[in-house]
């Protein structure tokens, strides 16, 4: 993860999710509505459309 | 800083908390990410009934019941879940503040369940409450799941690592509750233990910082206590969920699902209701009847009121407990598997566009078992308005109640079609919470933001016998309950009104149903129902009935018709006749549309008493009155569209 252009508390929600710069994540699929499915670690995390654009990632 | 006080929730198949705390007992606190399994464990310990399932946000209220741990008798808690004590939500708070010691004393020992699978995600309420002298002990969970994920945890290590102690469990199998019953003990009887340490010059007051000192807390704890595969690997969870979220397949899946729920519901109990109705008006009127003869009651009031009413009234709705057993085995089953999760991804545009978060699908969805505690559940989500939205659309929900007057209507007019009609009248359930959705958000809510979904799926699971079998038991016995106490009590009322003469100088309890003070009352509402297609004083009387309760309009019906009938005791196919030459006589060439009118009026009006009583606890009278008019007028207006479009096309 290269950045989260998001604040607040979704920030809050998804770093609790492991979901921070830095942090390797597996992107496992798209989802009905244009999110996507993220794996960090064993757990797994459906992000809408909007959300998902506002992570950015890339390939390690 | 508003709190929510913990209060139980009235509905048709509440769960229980099972025996009462000693007063006094020291307090043991259950607490845990959602879906890490609190109330399976809470259960297995205590042996109360708290509805369990696999997604996030099954627990909105606290629970409570006496527990000993190891000889020492404790009062344990079962909370709502959070992943940390930054609330976000109405449930969130009441679990903060209960840990925090707010309202009351911090709780003696606080349990954390910890998902060993998602080790790193569970630790960050650890992390948090080892900030503050608490004894905390931690259950570590889905021991199974991160077996199979190649992840290995060591209690020891990361009990030396989090400062705490480290029981495994498997509450799913109820395997490890005396371990822990004996931790527990042994660390009440310890000192409460002083706070983790934390680096000098961190700046409480800077979020940021605090998350971020957390967070490195947490990653020497996960390194210490476990060890991770090398390499990130994709799971048959990973490679379901790729179809069974995905776009276009996705949605089609969910369709089938839920389609193939409501088709197998139909087809299996069909046979098995009509025994059971055979059963209750044949032999067992029977039976009773020579008992009552034998006593020299034969002809009695007593016994016009145990034939037409108890028998042909409860009886009738009896007679759909196999229904019910089927339908709630079914949900139980998607819901322990994991799946509706996936289905709260896979709907999530669709409640975006109807200015809805994709987590506000989980209540609509409880919605539809029971209206009630789907109204409870609005709980889980952060905003007032989506909960007030929320609260008004769940009663459009289709729940299970009304599906027992859907499959009577669709069995006496479509028998060949009648699980495909009962799934159309979902679908349309649907719609109705979509257009009163979308007519909600263009006119009281324009300014309604956009809630991200961030949302958590649990692995796939299969389901067990023992805890599927459970959560069905305990809604058929809300069904029962509810059966044997309000509908018995509405019952007896209709009896009543039906028993008491106001035309043609009959007595008391011989009253031809036409000259009843109910059948006077029921043609002065009639008229109402007249553009609608089902002016008949049974259909009409039947549904005002039915605003206590769903189930009731079939127990009304059976009423006034058995009342009707000198062979007392209706079998379903007596019935079935009656309400179709009801309709033909009604609607005018155009039954179809008439019976079609019907489903859509009972479909939307107000449910029943309990989910308004419901309504006004979460949302006040403002809005629950509201919400009554308005499916009222919805009701009407469609039902009344649908029978005359439905004429003119005929």
């Amino acid at each position: 993860v290269t950045g989260i252009e998001i604040e607040g508390p979704v920030r809050a929600r998804l770093a609790e999710f492991g979901l921070r710069p830095g942090a390797a994540v597996m992107v496992l699929g798209r989802t009905a509505g244009g999110g996507r499915l993220l794996g960090i670690g064993a757990g797994r995390v459906a992000l809408d459309h909007a959300t998902a654009a506002r992570v950015g990632v890339q390939p390690e | 800083v508003t709190t929510t006080k913990p209060s139980p929730t009235p509905s048709c198949h509440a769960g229980g908390d099972g025996p009462a705390a000693v007063l006094g007992a020291p307090v043991v606190a259950l607490v845990g990410a959602p879906n890490a399994g609190k109330s399976t464990l809470f259960n297995g310990l205590t042996g109360g009934k708290r509805t369990v399932g696999n997604w996030p946000g099954t627990t909105v209220e606290v629970g409570s019941a006496a527990w000993a741990a190891g000889g020492t008798p404790v009062e344990l808690l079962d909370l709502p879940g959070a992943y940390s004590l930054d609330s976000h939500s109405p449930d969130e708070e009441l679990t903060r503040d209960l840990l925090y010691g707010v309202d009351r004393p911090v709780p003696d020992v606080t349990v954390v369940v910890v998902d060993a699978a998602q080790l790193a995600r569970s630790l960050y309420l650890v992390a948090q409450l080892r900030e503050h002298r608490q004894r905390v002990v931690l259950a570590l969970t889905m021991n199974d799941v991160a077996a199979r994920r190649g992840i290995e945890v060591d209690p020891a290590a990361l009990a030396r690592a989090v400062g705490a102690a480290v029981v495994a469990i498997d509450p799913r199998r109820r395997a490890g509750a005396q371990r822990l019953q004996a931790e527990v003990a042994a660390v009440l009887a310890g000192p409460v233990p002083e706070p983790r340490p934390q680096p000098g010059g961190l700046d409480h007051d800077d979020e940021l910082a605090v998350a971020d000192e957390r967070f490195a807390w947490i990653e020497a704890a996960v390194s210490a206590g476990s060890r991770m595969p090398a390499g990130a690997r994709t799971t048959v969870s990973d490679r379901i969920d790729r179809w069974a979220t995905a776009p276009v397949i996705g949605p089609l899946l969910f369709l089938a699902v839920m389609w193939a729920v409501f088709e197998l519901t139909t087809a299996v109990a069909a046979p098995i209701q009509d025994g059971l109705g055979n059963f209750f008006s044949g032999p067992l009127t029977r039976g009773i009847n020579a008992v009552f003869e034998h006593l020299g009651l034969g002809g009695s009031w007593l016994v016009q009121f145990v034939d037409n009413g108890l028998i042909a009234g409860v009886g009738m709705l009896l007679t759909f407990v196999p229904l019910m057993i089927i339908m709630f085995a079914l949900l139980a089953l998607l819901e322990d598997s994991g799946y509706m999760a996936r289905a709260a991804v896979v709907t999530d545009r669709l409640m975006r566009r109807i200015g809805l978060p994709g987590k506000a699908f989980l209540p609509l969805v409880v919605g539809f078992g029971c209206n009630v505690p789907a109204i409870s559940a609005t709980r889980i989500l952060p905003g007032a308005r989506q909960r007030v939205l929320t609260a008004l659309l769940i009663p459009v929900t289709s729940c299970s109640a009304r599906l027992t007057v859907y499959v009577l209507v669709a069995a006496t007019f479509f028998p060949a079609h009648a699980g495909t009609v009962v799934f159309g009248m979902y679908v349309i359930s649907i719609l109705l919470v979509v257009l009163a959705g979308l007519a909600l958000k263009q006119t009281l809510w324009r300014s309604m933001g956009q809630e991200p979904l961030v949302l958590d799926l649990p692995a796939y699971q299969r389901p067990t016998l023992r805890l599927t079998a459970s959560v069905t038991w305990l809604r058929v016995k809300g069904f029962l309950r509810s059966a044997g106490g309000i509908i018995v009590a509405t019952v007896t009322v209709v009896w009543l009104l039906q028993a008491i003469p106001v035309r043609g100088g009959a007595s008391f309890g011989h009253v031809e149903p036409g000259d009843s003070l109910f059948a006077g009352l029921a043609r002065l509402i009639a008229p109402i129902f007249a553009p609608l297609g089902f002016g008949d004083w049974h259909t009409a009387s039947s549904l005002v009935v039915g605003f206590v309760a769903k189930e009731t309009v079939i127990t009304s019906w059976a009423q006034t018709y058995a009342a009707a009938d000198p062979t007392a005791g209706q079998s379903p196919a007596q019935l079935q006749g009656h309400i179709h030459a009801a309709f033909a006589a009604t609607g005018g060439g155009a039954v179809t549309a008439a019976v079609f009118a019907f489903l859509i009026f009972l479909l939307a009006y107000t449910p029943c008493v309990a989910t308004v009583a419901a309504q006004y606890r979460e949302i006040g009278l403002r809005w629950t009155a509201f919400g009554i008019l308005m499916q009222l007028s919805v009701a009407w207006v469609l039902a009344c569209l649908v029978f005359q479009l439905g004429r003119l096309l005929t």
